[in-house]
């Protein structure tokens, strides 16, 4: 199975058929999807239409787009016009959205084919992509082990060879903690570098779209093709995507990076073994590199825990049995909105529901959101801090490697701290992205992690790209 | 700075596609259970 950037130039050039690359993912698809669930719903047909549309395109001579033929997954809080986009939840199973998300026309302009939509931890709320109220996906790498998540799916369609590149959410690692624990890239852009129009809405000041990919390379690429300013999303940046695959080769020399102690400190000793690699890589390729410290980032946990569920209670608000989804009869409207929530939301989306209600209500208000809010700015300003003497940050992505399926699915505190390397980011607004950098003692991929200030994501890729090549 | 765009009309979703996914719809409308204590 070869890269998106390699498809996407024989299928432009004529060398290869879109219609042959789809036949090949569709049959690796079929060998190994009963056995990791990583799809909602795999979209044969559609695929094999548009794969056609594109070989017509490319007879016909016409311009195809930077992704042309690529196969591609889409996690499946993205809407999509017609094609059931579910959440991993009952209280949306059968919709069809009547709009696609930004992202998701991008892709299609640029000729990408969407292949499937991926199971996710229900509303992306979770970390192992156990929350799916149609069951869990398994980690390719080792079956007995969770994928993480919540984008679990897009992580293991990528890491299992289904397709080329997938997209995800990162609301406080959903993207980076499973690319680290399936062996695969993930990046979440700066806030409001992809629109959000069209992505269901989790957390929306935290809440970000991004791509997984094999390689550091092809993750540029499709984050090219979905970056850049959009007038249905209030919050996306203004400008266009930024050059990524450009400057890919330009190296680290001279660039300042600092390893993040307070993240070090937190993760197990293989783990930790992979960042001082990666350290010593950026440095053998000319990277100032010593130990940074952001004091204020221990409280990313803790802030993000109330912010997050404090959001998340307001825009679930919608789901009420009126306007989509699940309905279930009462006999007057209040008795129907709680009939309808009651059984169409599982466990852990309820827990954070009333942990949000309970953060946002009179009287608490001030001690827990207003809280949250004041920890989240003091991040901001370490980070600010930090940023004044590094270009970059550097540090593993999650504690572990992959864990067992079952193991924290009922102690929902040990699950929140799978996130507690990628939340601060997300607080912040700013980029990172995880790179895989070997194995851990038990032979499973190992992710590090390069953090930059905002719109820092050419230097960023430039780092990784160095992170990559001295694997090989 | 203003940040807003111009007051230009643009394109919206179409009813009766909107519609066509709501649990219960009535004359272009969604309908819900009675909500006060008047006669269904």
């Amino acid at each position: 199975v070869s890269s998106a950037g390699d498809i996407a130039g024989a299928v432009r050039s004529g060398a290869r058929s879109a219609a042959d690359v789809v036949e090949e993912h569709l049959a690796v698809i079929a060998g190994r999807e009963a056995e990791l669930h990583a799809f909602n719903l795999v979209l044969a047909d559609e695929a094999r239409a548009a794969a056609a549309e594109v070989d017509r395109r490319v007879a016909a001579g016409e311009e195809v787009g930077a992704l042309a033929g690529v196969p591609v997954a889409l996690k499946d809080n993205l809407c999509t016009r017609g094609i059931p986009t579910t959440c991993s939840s009952r209280i949306l199973e059968g919709w069809r959205p009547p709009y696609d998300a930004t992202v998701v026309s991008r892709l299609r302009d640029a000729g990408a084919v969407l292949v499937g939509k991926t199971n996710m931890d229900e509303f992306a709320m979770g970390s192992s992509t156990e929350n799916s109220a149609f069951g869990p996906t398994r980690n390719p790498h080792d079956p007995t082990r969770v994928p993480g998540g919540s984008s679990g799916g897009s992580a293991a369609a990528v890491a299992a060879g289904f397709v080329a590149g997938a997209l995800g959410s990162d609301t406080g690692g959903s993207i980076r903690q499973p690319a680290a624990l399936c062996g695969v890239v993930g990046v979440k852009p700066t806030y409001g570098l992809v629109s959000r129009y069209g992505l269901v809405a989790f957390a929306s000041s935290l809440d970000q779209i991004g791509p997984f990919a094999g390689s550091v390379a092809d993750a540029a690429l499709l984050l090219e093709a979905i970056a850049g300013h959009d007038p249905r999303d209030s919050t996306s940046l203004p400008g266009p995507a930024p050059a990524l695959r450009a400057v890919l080769g330009q190296g680290v020399e001279g660039l300042r990076v600092g390893v993040l102690r307070e993240f070090v400190d937190a993760v197990e000793l293989d783990v930790a073994a992979r960042v001082t690699a990666a350290a010593g890589a950026l440095e053998a390729a000319g990277a100032k590199v010593d130990e940074a410290s952001v004091p204020a980032i221990t409280l990313g946990l803790s802030a993000y825990y109330l912010i997050a569920t404090a959001e998340a209670s307001s825009n679930l608000a919608r789901y009420d049995g009126v306007r989509y989804g699940l309905r279930v009869d009462g006999e007057d409207i209040t008795a129907m909105y709680g009939a309808t929530r009651a059984a169409g939301f599982g466990a852990e989306v309820k827990r954070r529901i009333m942990l949000g209600t309970y953060a946002l209500s009179a009287g608490y208000y001030d001690a827990y959101y207003g809280q949250a809010q004041k920890a989240r700015t003091l991040i901001i300003r370490d980070l600010d801090a930090v940023y004044e003497s590094y270009d970059l940050l550097l540090g593993p992505t999650t504690p572990t490697t992959a864990f067992e399926l079952g193991v924290k699915a009922d102690d929902p505190l040990a699950m929140y701290l799978s996130d507690v390397c990628t939340i601060p980011s997300n607080l912040a607004g700013h980029p990172a992205m995880s790179i895989p950098y070997g194995l851990g003692a038990d032979g499973l991929p190992v992710g590090v992690q390069l953090l930059a200030p905002a719109l820092g994501e050419a230097t960023m890729f430039r780092a990784a790209a160095v992170l990559e090549a001295s694997l090989s | 700075v203003n940040v807003l765009r111009d007051d230009v009309p643009g394109p919206s979703l179409d009813r009766d596609e909107v519609l066509a996914m709501a649990p219960a719809a009535e004359d272009g409308r969604f309908r819900v259970p009675r909500i006060l204590g008047e006669a269904p």
